[in-house]
């Protein structure tokens, strides 16, 4: 075997193993999104409905908000659904995107461990005013 | 010892770990995350996966470009004229 054979083998062994390692190291995240059950049982269930281009909230008393309020420690599952057309649920600080398709609810369960404030924004381009598509994502002491 | 000499192995070495380090210093470093504070243990894992997926990518990018660095001064003919004289 020649010096360009061996660097041609080491070029494929390389690359090989640091696909796979990073595919090892992605099967927990990818875990960690999909699975409802992550952060356990719910404390309760907050449906979230998107639209041109507003978000609302609607909490198991009943009550409407357009603004997300949870409180420190709870894990709360959302079930979001649009109105119209495809919308994105965005919390930078969360890490993730939720896709919401018209016709079918999506399901996050998220827990809220740092209070503050953060902004919830709608990641998929929906229309003229999609930019302006932002709430506030509150989590209190 | 084949088409490459110790020295050339040094070199091509050393340009590669040159451009790992000069993309990580004007990549911000550790002190410029591309991702935000996480603010969940969910977040925090995601985050320290696109953190490894960064450094990665960043090395296999030193790989190609470090080794192009090599290339140019392995091969470039020093006795034709540059056209700046």
């Amino acid at each position: 075997m020649d010096t360009l054979e061996k660097l041609e083998w080491a070029t494929i062994a390389g690359a090989t193993v640091l696909l796979f390692g990073l595919a090892v190291m992605a099967l927990p995240v990818l875990d960690a999104l999909d699975n409802p059950d992550y952060y356990g049982e719910p404390d309760y269930v907050v449906k979230v409905e998107s639209g041109q281009w507003y978000w609302k909230f609607i909490y198991p008393d009943g009550s409407e908000s357009g603004e997300l309020k949870v409180k420190n420690g709870e894990v709360v599952r959302l079930e979001l659904e649009s109105t119209d057309v495809i919308h994105s649920f965005y919390v930078r600080e969360m890490g993730f995107k939720v896709d919401i398709i018209p016709g079918k609810t999506r399901i996050q369960v998220i827990s809220a461990e740092t209070p503050g404030e953060y902004w919830i924004q709608c990641a998929e381009f929906c229309g003229a005013y999609h930019g302006g598509m932002r709430t506030k994502f509150i989590i209190e002491e | 010892m084949g088409i490459l000499s110790t020295f050339d192995r040094i070199v091509w070495a050393f340009s590669i770990l040159v451009t790992f380090l000069v993309l990580f210093i004007i990549g911000g470093g550790l002190l410029v995350s591309w991702y935000p504070d996480p603010i969940d243990a969910r977040a925090a894992l995601i985050k320290s996966y696109y953190d490894v997926v960064y450094v990665a990518g960043m090395f296999v990018s030193a790989l190609f470009i470090g080794t192009f660095f090599y290339l140019i001064l392995k091969f470039w003919d020093r006795t034709q004229p540059a056209g700046l004289e």
